[in-house]
């Protein structure tokens, strides 16, 4: 294994779930107060910020303004990271790059949104979609942003002939991580049927194959690994990462199936080497879902499923706590909550989490490695990070 | 249960592209009735949408071509939910990702069928929506037997 330089110290989380009842500047401000908090630093040891930008409250400058909301108009660094969902682990990955390049050596990650509630700017729904989305070529037609991740799923399910009862595994898988969780946006326990009953949204996904749809924020803190051994918490190792970029626009994928999980497996495969960890070193996995199609896509890719057998690798409760790898342990997009930016922020959150242990009932025994992968834009752009608690 | 998308759905107007300097050739065609895109003079690549190199040999030399306007379905969801306020009365409507013969991929609607008599793999051909007097939307309908 890799001898780890940075160290994931301070973790917080605001108001997530339902309607927060704020304004993502806000939710910004707990969760870094919370963060810095658990880490055991104040407002005035961070030298870097990273924000991960607010669909409602987007701004040119968010993290300079973000900073200012915060009240640390001085630091020596600031960027926004904009990779979507797949912000939470590039975000990482660039604090990692700007601490050992000696920009600052403590950087705050801190992400809100307010997606559910939608208090902020009021931008028309139209424009927030174009953000993401062609206005010219994709939004004319109608399709919701989880339609994209539709035509994902339909064509898996067409080459490998999986079926809507086995796919619907992950969707009930995820939620009994969920119910372990007293965070939990949806902790009701569910069953395949609930899924196969549940309202059609964008065929084949029905409400139960989606993400939530949430407010909340995070914040994490990153530091050299000799600064961490001082603080409060005990310090999550980043011992590897990967990255793999394509197409912005998920149609222009090459094919849906081999080149997607391709991409997946470019970035899981630099992450593995750099952490100088295998896949059977895994105690716990994480995968950015938007919709459940991610999460199979996302085990294949990483290695852990053979190709066209995602589906059957998560039957029989293996990715839930108590499995043989259990996956989003917190019950991920689908379950705990999906804020939009901060929904897979709230991943490596769990990750962290898990790698500190005493988690009770969630607890994965004697954590040691975890892998997590975030993905974004339609499966199109990827980055995955290895995470110990041993360096 | 997650939140009535309604509360997302709240624009009234239909979205609709607007051609710039760089598109209009593109809807130019659309407006009457011909589907044109970009071919590589280089190495014959077509691409949509709209951009300045081929991405397959980097080549900046196009020429606008007119294409048969037909495909195949390569995948698709019938969306139930509207987009916009504008679609409320057009769902269940199905957007569909279409292969044309000239190995391009465009996303549209595919109409005047059943939703659930969509399959991927279906021969379809492009047909015109005149939304506007600027606007001509390109959408696809099943190839009649």
């Amino acid at each position: 294994m890799r001898d780890a330089d940075i160290a994931i110290v301070g973790i917080g989380e605001a108001r997530v779930g339902r309607d927060a009842g704020c304004t993502s500047w806000e939710l910004h401000a707990e969760a870094v107060e919370t963060a810095l908090d658990d880490a055991g630093l104040g407002l005035r040891d961070v030298d870097g910020l990273i924000s991960c930008p607010s669909t409602i409250d987007d701004h040119a400058r968010h993290h300079v303004l973000l900073a200012e909301h915060l009240g640390m108009p001085w630091k020596r660094y600031t960027d926004s990271s904009r990779v979507g969902g797949a912000s939470s682990t590039s975000a990482v990955r660039d604090a990692a790059n700007i601490i050992r390049s000696g920009l600052a050596e403590v950087v705050l990650i801190s992400c809100a949104d307010s997606q559910r509630s939608t208090i902020g700017r009021g931008d028309t729904p139209v424009v927030k979609m174009a953000h993401y989305h062609s206005i010219d070529y994709e939004i004319p037609y109608g399709p919701l942003i989880i339609s994209l991740y539709a035509l994902i799923a339909q064509r898996w399910m067409h080459e490998y002939g999986w079926t809507p009862e086995k796919v619907a595994e992950v969707a009930v898988s995820q939620r009994y991580n969920a119910s372990l969780h007293p965070g939990a946006q949806e902790r009701t326990p569910i069953t395949i049927q609930d899924v196969l009953n549940s309202k059609p949204i964008t065929d084949p996904l029905r409400m139960l194959n989606c993400s939530l749809i949430s407010d909340g924020g995070t914040a994490l803190v990153v530091t050299t690994r000799e600064r961490a051994q001082s603080l409060k918490q005990k310090p999550v190792y980043v011992l590897g990462m990967g990255n793999a970029y394509s197409y912005y626009f998920c149609w222009n994928l090459p094919d849906y199936t081999d080149y997607v999980r391709m991409l997946v497996q470019t970035s899981a495969d630099t992450a593995f080497a750099q952490a100088g960890v295998s896949r059977d070193d895994v105690d716990l996995a994480f995968v950015g879902d938007p919709a459940d199609i991610c999460t199979l896509v996302g085990l294949e890719g990483m290695g852990f499923a053979k190709p066209g057998e995602g589906v059957d690798f998560v039957q029989g409760g293996r990715i839930r706590v108590g499995g043989d790898l259990p996956v989003n342990t917190h019950g991920g997009c689908l379950s705990y909550a999906h804020p939009g930016a901060p929904g897979q922020h709230l991943h490596l959150i769990e990750a962290v989490r898990q790698l500190r242990g005493g988690l009770g009932d969630r607890q994965v025994p004697d954590a040691k490695i975890a892998a997590v992968h975030g993905d974004a834009g339609v499966l199109t752009s990827h980055c995955t990070l290895i995470l110990g608690n041993d360096r | 249960m997650p939140m009535d998308l309604e509360v997302v759905a709240t624009s009234q107007d239909r979205p609709l592209p607007t051609p710039n300097s760089f598109s209009k050739p593109f809807w130019d065609g659309t407006k009457r009735h011909e589907l044109v895109l970009q071919k590589c003079n280089e190495c014959g690549t077509f691409r949509y949408y709209p951009r300045p190199r081929c991405p397959e040999c980097l080549s900046g030399n196009t020429e606008w071509t007119k294409v048969s306007g037909r495909g195949t379905v390569y995948s698709y969801t019938i969306v139930h939910r509207p987009l916009a306020r504008w679609f409320k009365d057009k769902v269940p409507l199905v957007c569909a990702v279409i292969e044309l013969d000239e190995g391009v991929r465009m996303v549209s609607n595919v109409e005047n069928v059943d939703p659930y008599a969509v399959t991927i793999g279906m021969p379809v051909r492009v047909i015109y929506d005149d939304v506007t007097d600027e606007i001509t939307l390109p959408k696809f309908e099943p190839v009649p037997a």
